[in-house]
C-alpha cells in the first residue's frame, strides 16, 4: 500500500469517524465529572540512556504518526464522532523536558507525571497526549513519560506503542517506513471502527444483553467502607497501595493456573472477588474488567480504545474449596463474559438501568486490569522497563491492576480516598495478600479460609475509664458510703428523702421481714413497689439476701407479667400483687418487721436481676445478669461520667429497663443522690426538663428518642440547665443535628454520651460529644468499649474484621449475662464460646447487631444483621435520611420509616412540624432530591403532629407504618386520572423532544426519563441538542441528579436566566 | 494459505511448553493474547475479521489449529470469517 492522499481507505482531517460504543460511554463520564481528569493515565517508559535527545523526541512524533488513535479529536453532534488530526513535528510536540542529577530522578519523574498527567485534555480541540522526559546528568537514566486519555487508547494499546516506540528509538522506523506504517494504520483504524459500529446491534446480540441485565440487577451492590454519610458523588482522588511479589510467588501463581487450567486473570478475578465479598459484606460481587474486543487482524498493531468493560460476577460460597472457586465458578464466569464480549457496556447498563444519580460507574464499584499486554524488553532493547504509575485519581471505588515488572506480578490497589481511607486500603491489600498466599499454598482449604483475623487488639482496645469499689457487691458499695456519711442524701422522690443511714436501715429490716418469709440466696423476687424510695430499699433488701430481683412493671399486660414470674420461677412479689396465684407483700409490711435483722447474704456468684427483653419468637426472654459485668459497668461508669457525692442522677427510666441500674447503683455506690422524675409523667417533656431544673440534677439518661423534643423544649422556652454535666443516651441510632449541638454549645459544662448494649450485656460501649468536638457526625458512632469489655467485629468470613468492614458484634470478656433465665436452648444459641479470647473458657454474647469500625477505630452501629433496612439491595441509614430532612425550615422531628417487601419495599418519611410551622412534604420532597441519591429518597411524605413511642421511649415506627397505610389509602381514593400537566409550552416541548428519542407517548414531567428508556447515551445527545435548540448550558450532573422533563426545563429557563444576567 | 502442518511450528513459538492437539491451552502457556499474536500471524490480511466470542470455545491445541486453519482459508475468500 503506498501513500496517497486519494486513497479512499485514508481518513482526511475533515472526516468524521464513527467511534466505539466504550468510547461513546467514555464521552459521557468525561462530561459528567468535569475539571478532574480522572481519564487522564500515564504510562512511563524508561529508556536507553545513550540514545539521543533528538532521536527520543523524533520517535516520539513518529510514535503519534502512526497511532491514528492519539490524534483523535472529538465531536459531538450530529452524533459522536472522532477526527483524525494530522501528525505532527517533533516541535510541534507538547513536550516537558527535564534534566536532575541521579538524586532527585524519581522525584522527577513523579513531579514530571504530575506537571503532564494532571491538566484536562481538550478533546474537542487536541492534543488528548502530552509527553515529558527525564534524563540524568550524573548516571545513566533516562524516562519518557507518557500522558493521555483513555479514550484514545485502551490497556491493550500500550503493546502495539512500545512496539513502535523500540522501533522508533532504535532507527528501525523512520522516513519513508514510518509514512508507509502511517498511512497504512490510519487505513486499519478506519476499518476497525467501521467494524465496530457494523457488530454492534443484533437481535442475537439484543437478548442475550436482556437475559444478562435480568441476573445483573439481583447482585447487591458492592459498598466497600460502607460508614454513615458515604459521599454519593467523589471528585475522583486516588492514590494506591502496592505489593510487589517475590520471584517464588510469581512462579508458584503459575503453577497454581497451569494446575486449575485458569489464566492469571480467572487466579485474580477469584481471589479479588473473595477480598471485594468480604470487604463488602456480599454474597456475589461484580468486577468491571476490560475485555478484547477488537475485530479485525489490522488492529492488533493499532492503539486505540476498543475494550469492551463488562461486570464479570463472582458469587463467593464461603465454604466452597479455592480449587473449585477458581477452577469452576469464576472460571465460567470469566467465560462468559469472553462469550458475550459482543453486548456492549452501554447495550449492558440500558438494559439493567441501574441508579444513575451518583457519579460513580453505574454498574461495578470495583475493576480489575491485567496490565500484561507487554512482553518484558529483551536485553539492548530501546525500551528497557514499562510502568503505568496512578495519577493522583481513583475512577472506581477500588481498581486493582495487575503489572508484571520486572519479571514480578505486581498489584496495587487504586483506591478512592473520599470512600476509602488509607487504613482501610491496608485491610484491603492485606486481605489480598493473605488471599494469594493461601490460595498457592493450599486449594483445598474453604474460601472462608484464605483470611485471618485482623488485629484482636482493637476489639478490647477501651476508653480506659475505671475506678476502684469498695466491696463486691452492690450491698457492700451503699453500707460503705452510709458508714462514711450516714446523714448524705441518698434518694430523693416527690415526697419523701432518704439518707443513706435511712436508706441501709429500711432495707435491712425489708431484708427481715424477706428472710421471715423465706427468701434466700438464688431466690427472684418479683418487684412491684411504687415510688423510688421503696423501689431502692426492695432492690438492696433482695440483694442483701442474695436473691435477684425481677422488675414487673404494672402497666405491663397481666398475662405477659404471669409469664413473666412463671418463667422466672418467682415465688414472691414486693409490693403490689400483679399477677393472681404469688404472694405479694408491700414493702411497708415487711419493714414493719421486728424479727432480728439477719446478717448480709449478698454475694457476688450469685445473679443481681432477671430482665425482660422482647424476642424475635415474640415471647419475651429473661435475662439474667450477673455480680461481675454489673461491677465491671459501675466501675466504668464512676470514672467515666465524673459521678461522686455531688452526683445528682436523674430515675428516668422505667425499673424493667436495664439503664435504670445504671441511674441507681452506681450513684448510690459513688454516694451520690437518686433524684425521681416523679411527679413529671415521663412523656411530658416540658414536666420532665422543668423537674430537670427545679431538682438541679447533673446526670440525665434517655432514651434517644426523648433527646431533640427534650432539647427542643428548651430551646423554645430558654431554659438554661447550669447544674447538668452528663446528658446519656441509648436504645437506638443517635443522629445529631445542630439544633442538638447548639444545646451543648450553650451548655459547655455539659458532655453528650451516646451509650450501646443490649440488655444480654447490659451498655458496653459509649461515645462522647461536647462543644470540643470540631465536628459532630450526624450518626454519631456507638464508639468503644469499657475496660474488660471486648467488642468483636466478625465478618462474613467468621474473622475478626478490619476496619470499615461491616460484620456482627460479638460482646465477650465482663459483660455477658449468665444467659437467658431457664431457657438454656435459646441460651446457648446467643452465649458462645468466645473463640477470640486466646483463653478457653470465656463467653461471648452474639448481638445480631451490624456494626463497623470506623477509620478511628470507633464502632459505629448500622442495623440488625437479620432486618436491616435495604432498597434494592442497597443498605438504607434511616438516620441519614431523617438528619437531612431535620434541616429543612419548619421541620421539626422527621422520622423515616420502611414499608412493604422486595420489590414493592418502598421508603417514606414522617415529618413534624415545628410550632407555628407547617411542612410541605412537595417543598420537603424537592430538598431531599437535592440532597440523596435516588434509592434514599422517600416515596411519600406525610406531616405528623406527634411521633409514636414506644413504652421503652423508642420511635414506635410499626405504629407509623400502620398509619401510613392508612394515609395512602386515602390518597389513592382522592386521586383520579389527571390528564398530563406541562407547566408551560417549555415542558410540552422537551417532553415531545423526549417522546421522539425514546418512541413513548404521554411523558410525565415528574417521571424519570430513565423508566421510559432513557439511558447515558441518548441522554447525552439529546441534551446536547437541548442546548443547542435552546442556545443555553445545561450541566449533565444537575440533570442525572433527576433527570425527568421538570428538571430538565428548570435546567434550561436558568441557564436563560444566566445568560439574560452576563448580558446585562 | 498456511498449511495446517506449519500451524505446529507458528504456535510452537507462543508456547512455553511442547504439546500436541489435545493439550490444554493453558497447559501450553497459550493465553488470550497469544492466541490474538497467533490469529494476526496466521490470518496475514489485515481486512480479516475476528470474532472473539469464539475464543472462548477454544480449549486445547486441536481446537485452535481449526480455527487458525479457518482463519488462514477466509483469505483467500471473502476476508471475513463469520
Amino acid at each position: 500500500m503506498t501513500a496517497s492522499t486519494t486513497d479512499p481507505t485514508v481518513p482526511s482531517p475533515d472526516e468524521r469517524l464513527p467511534i466505539t460504543e466504550s468510547q461513546k460511554g467514555l464521552l459521557v463520564v468525561n462530561e459528567r465529572s468535569p475539571g478532574h481528569a480522572v481519564y487522564n493515565q500515564l504510562v512511563r517508559f524508561d529508556i536507553d540512556p545513550r540514545i539521543p535527545v533528538d532521536t527520543v523526541e523524533q520517535a516520539l512524533a513518529t510514535l503519534v504518526a502512526v497511532q491514528p488513535a492519539m490524534r483523535q479529536v472529538f465531536g459531538m453532534l450530529p452524533e459522536m464522532h472522532a477526527r483524525i488530526t494530522p501528525p505532527p513535528s517533533p516541535a510541534e510536540l507538547p513536550l516537558h523536558r527535564v534534566t536532575v542529577r541521579a538524586r532527585d530522578y524519581e522525584e522527577a519523574v513523579e513531579a514530571a507525571q504530575r506537571e503532564i498527567g494532571r491538566p484536562e485534555f481538550d478533546l474537542a480541540a487536541g492534543p488528548a497526549y502530552r509527553f515529558a522526559t527525564v534524563r540524568c546528568t550524573d548516571e545513566p537514566r533516562a524516562s519518557i513519560i507518557m500522558a493521555d486519555h483513555h479514550i484514545t487508547l485502551d490497556g491493550l494499546s500500550i503493546g502495539p506503542l512500545v512496539q513502535d516506540l523500540e522501533e522508533a528509538l532504535s532507527g528501525r522506523l523512520t522516513g519513508e517506513a514510518a509514512e508507509r506504517r502511517r498511512v497504512a494504520r490510519e487505513a486499519a483504524f478506519r476499518k476497525e471502527l467501521n467494524a465496530q459500529n457494523r457488530s454492534v446491534g443484533t437481535e442475537n446480540v439484543a437478548a442475550r444483553s436482556r437475559d444478562w441485565a435480568q441476573r445483573l440487577r439481583t447482585v447487591p451492590p458492592l459498598v466497600l467502607a460502607p460508614l454513615p454519610g458515604r459521599p454519593a458523588q467523589t471528585a475522583f482522588t486516588g492514590d494506591r497501595v502496592a505489593w510487589h511479589l517475590s520471584e517464588a510467588e510469581t512462579a508458584a501463581l503459575a503453577v497454581t493456573c497451569r494446575r486449575l487450567e485458569i489464566s492469571p486473570f480467572v487466579f485474580l478475578s477469584g481471589l479479588y472477588g473473595a477480598v471485594l465479598a468480604r470487604h463488602g459484606g456480599v454474597p456475589t460481587v461484580l468486577i468491571g474488567s476490560p475485555f478484547m474486543a477488537r475485530r479485525t487482524v489490522g488492529a492488533f498493531d493499532l492503539g486505540g480504545f476498543f475494550v469492551n468493560t463488562l461486570p464479570v460476577t463472582i458469587e463467593v460460597d464461603w465454604t466452597r474449596t479455592v480449587d473449585e472457586h477458581l477452577g469452576k465458578v469464576v472460571r465460567e464466569a470469566v467465560d462468559f463474559c469472553r462469550a458475550n464480549v459482543d453486548v456492549t457496556f452501554n447495550r449492558l447498563v440500558a438494559d439493567v438501568r441501574p441508579d444513575r444519580s451518583s457519579n460513580r460507574n453505574p454498574m461495578f464499584s470495583a475493576m480489575l486490569a491485567m496490565q500484561d499486554t507487554f512482553s518484558a524488553a529483551p536485553d539492548g532493547a530501546a525500551v528497557q522497563r514499562v510502568l503505568e504509575p496512578g495519577n493522583g485519581t481513583a475512577k472506581f471505588d477500588l481498581w486493582l491492576g495487575a503489572t508484571p515488572v520486572d519479571g514480578r506480578w505486581l498489584f496495587e490497589l487504586e483506591y478512592d480516598r473520599q470512600l476509602i481511607t488509607p487504613t482501610m486500603a491496608d485491610g484491603l491489600l492485606t486481605s489480598l495478600r493473605d488471599a494469594v498466599r493461601n490460595a498457592l499454598r493450599d486449594g483445598s482449604r474453604p474460601i472462608a479460609d484464605l483470611f485471618a483475623d485482623a488485629s484482636a487488639a482493637l476489639s478490647v482496645r477501651s476508653d480506659g475509664w475505671t475506678s476502684p469499689l469498695t466491696g463486691s457487691t452492690p450491698w457492700d458499695w451503699v453500707s460503705a458510703v452510709a458508714e462514711r456519711r450516714p446523714d448524705a442524701p441518698a434518694i430523693e422522690d416527690a415526697t419523701r428523702r432518704l439518707t443513706y443511714g435511712e436508706l441501709l436501715a429500711e432495707a435491712e429490716r425489708i431484708s427481715a421481714g424477706l428472710a421471715a418469709r423465706g427468701i434466700g440466696p438464688r431466690d427472684v423476687v418479683g418487684l412491684a413497689a411504687t415510688g423510688l424510695c421503696d423501689t431502692v430499699t426492695g432492690i438492696l433488701a433482695i440483694l442483701r439476701r442474695g436473691a435477684a430481683y425481677l422488675p414487673l412493671d404494672p402497666g405491663l399486660p397481666a398475662g405477659r407479667l404471669e409469664y413473666m414470674i412463671q418463667r422466672a420461677g418467682c415465688g414472691f412479689v414486693i409490693g403490689e400483687p400483679p399477677a393472681p396465684g404469688v404472694p405479694a407483700v408491700p414493702v411497708a409490711e415487711l419493714a414493719s418487721s421486728t424479727d432480728p435483722i439477719p446478717g448480709s447474704l449478698a454475694d457476688p456468684s450469685l445473679p443481681i436481676y432477671i430482665m425482660y427483653t422482647s424476642g424475635s419468637t415474640g415471647q419475651p426472654k429473661g435475662v439474667q445478669m450477673g455480680h461481675g459485668p454489673l461491677a465491671n459497668l459501675t466501675s466504668w461508669q464512676i470514672a467515666a461520667l465524673s459521678m461522686d457525692t455531688e452526683t445528682r442522677f436523674l430515675q428516668y427510666a422505667p425499673l424493667g429497663f436495664d439503664v435504670s441500674f445504671q441511674e441507681i447503683l452506681p450513684t448510690l455506690a459513688a454516694g451520690g443522690t437518686v433524684v425521681s422524675r416523679a411527679p413529671a409523667d415521663r412523656r411530658m417533656f416540658p414536666a420532665i426538663l422543668h423537674r430537670i431544673a427545679r431538682t438541679a440534677v447533673t446526670h440525665v439518661y434517655l432514651p434517644v428518642a426523648a433527646l431533640r423534643p427534650l432539647l427542643q423544649v428548651a430551646a423554645g422556652r430558654g431554659t438554661r440547665l447550669p447544674a447538668l454535666r452528663y446528658l446519656c443516651v441509648s436504645g437506638e441510632q443517635l443522629v445529631v443535628d445542630d439544633d442538638v449541638r447548639a444545646f451543648f454549645t450553650a451548655h459547655p459544662h455539659c458532655t453528650l454520651v451516646n451509650l450501646y448494649g443490649p440488655t444480654e450485656t447490659h451498655a458496653v460501649t459509649s461515645h462522647r460529644l461536647s462543644y470540643r468536638d470540631p465536628v459532630w457526625p450526624a450518626h454519631v458512632p456507638i464508639g468503644i468499649p469499657y475496660p474488660a469489655v471486648a467488642a468483636y467485629v466478625v465478618d462474613t468470613t467468621g474473622h475478626l474484621a478490619p476496619p470499615g468492614v461491616a460484620g456482627e458484634l460479638f460482646l465477650g470478656g465482663d459483660c455477658p449475662a449468665d444467659g437467658y433465665r431457664n431457657d438454656p436452648e435459646i441460651t446457648a444459641e446467643r452465649f458462645v464460646a468466645d473463640r477470640f479470647a486466646g483463653s478457653a473458657g470465656g463467653t461471648m454474647y452474639r448481638t445480631g447487631d451490624l456494626v463497623v469500625r470506623d477509620d478511628r477505630g470507633d464502632l459505629v452501629f448500622l442495623g440488625r444483621v437479620d432486618t436491616q433496612v435495604k432498597i434494592r439491595g442497597y443498605r438504607i441509614e434511616l438516620g441519614e435520611i431523617e438528619a437531612v430532612a431535620q434541616r429543612i425550615d419548619g421541620v421539626r422531628q422527621a422520622v423515616a420509616v420502611v414499608r412493604g417487601d422486595g420489590v414493592d419495599r418502598e421508603l417514606g418519611l414522617f415529618l413534624c412540624p415545628a410550632a407555628d410551622a407547617t411542612v410541605d412534604p412537595d417543598r420537603a420532597g424537592e430538598v431531599l432530591a437535592g440532597t440523596l441519591p435516588t434509592y434514599m429518597r422517600p416515596a411519600w411524605i406525610f406531616p405528623i403532629e406527634q411521633v409514636p413511642t414506644t413504652p421503652t421511649g423508642k420511635t414506635d415506627r410499626d405504629e407509623l407504618v400502620r398509619r401510613a397505610e392508612a394515609l395512602l389509602l386515602e390518597r389513592q381514593a382522592e386521586e383520579s386520572a389527571d390528564d398530563i400537566a406541562y407547566a408551560d409550552d417549555l415542558e410540552r416541548d422537551l417532553a415531545a423532544l423526549w417522546a421522539g428519542v425514546l418512541g413513548v407517548e404521554g411523558i410525565q414531567p415528574d417521571r424519570p426519563l430513565v423508566e421510559y428508556g432513557a439511558h447515558s447515551l441518548n441522554i447525552f445527545t439529546t441534551l446536547a441538542e437541548t442546548q443547542e435548540r435552546y442556545g443555553v448550558p445545561v450541566p449533565l450532573v444537575d440533570f442525572f441528579a433527576s433527570p425527568t422533563v421538570r428538571t430538565l426545563a428548570a435546567l434550561v429557563r436558568a441557564g436563560r436566566t444566566d445568560e439574560a444576567e452576563t448580558a446585562r | 494459505m498456511t498449511i495446517p502442518a506449519d500451524l505446529d511450528t507458528t504456535i510452537a513459538k507462543y508456547a512455553s511448553v511442547a504439546f500436541d492437539d489435545s493439550t490444554p491451552l493453558l497447559e501450553a502457556g497459550l493465553e488470550s493474547l497469544s492466541l490474538l499474536r497467533l490469529a494476526v500471524e496466521v490470518a496475514a490480511d489485515d481486512d480479516a475479521e475476528i470474532d472473539a466470542t469464539r475464543l472462548v470455545d477454544l480449549r486445547n491445541v486441536g481446537d485452535l489449529k481449526k480455527w487458525l486453519g479457518e482463519l488462514a482459508a477466509s483469505r483467500s475468500e471473502e476476508g471475513v470469517t463469520r
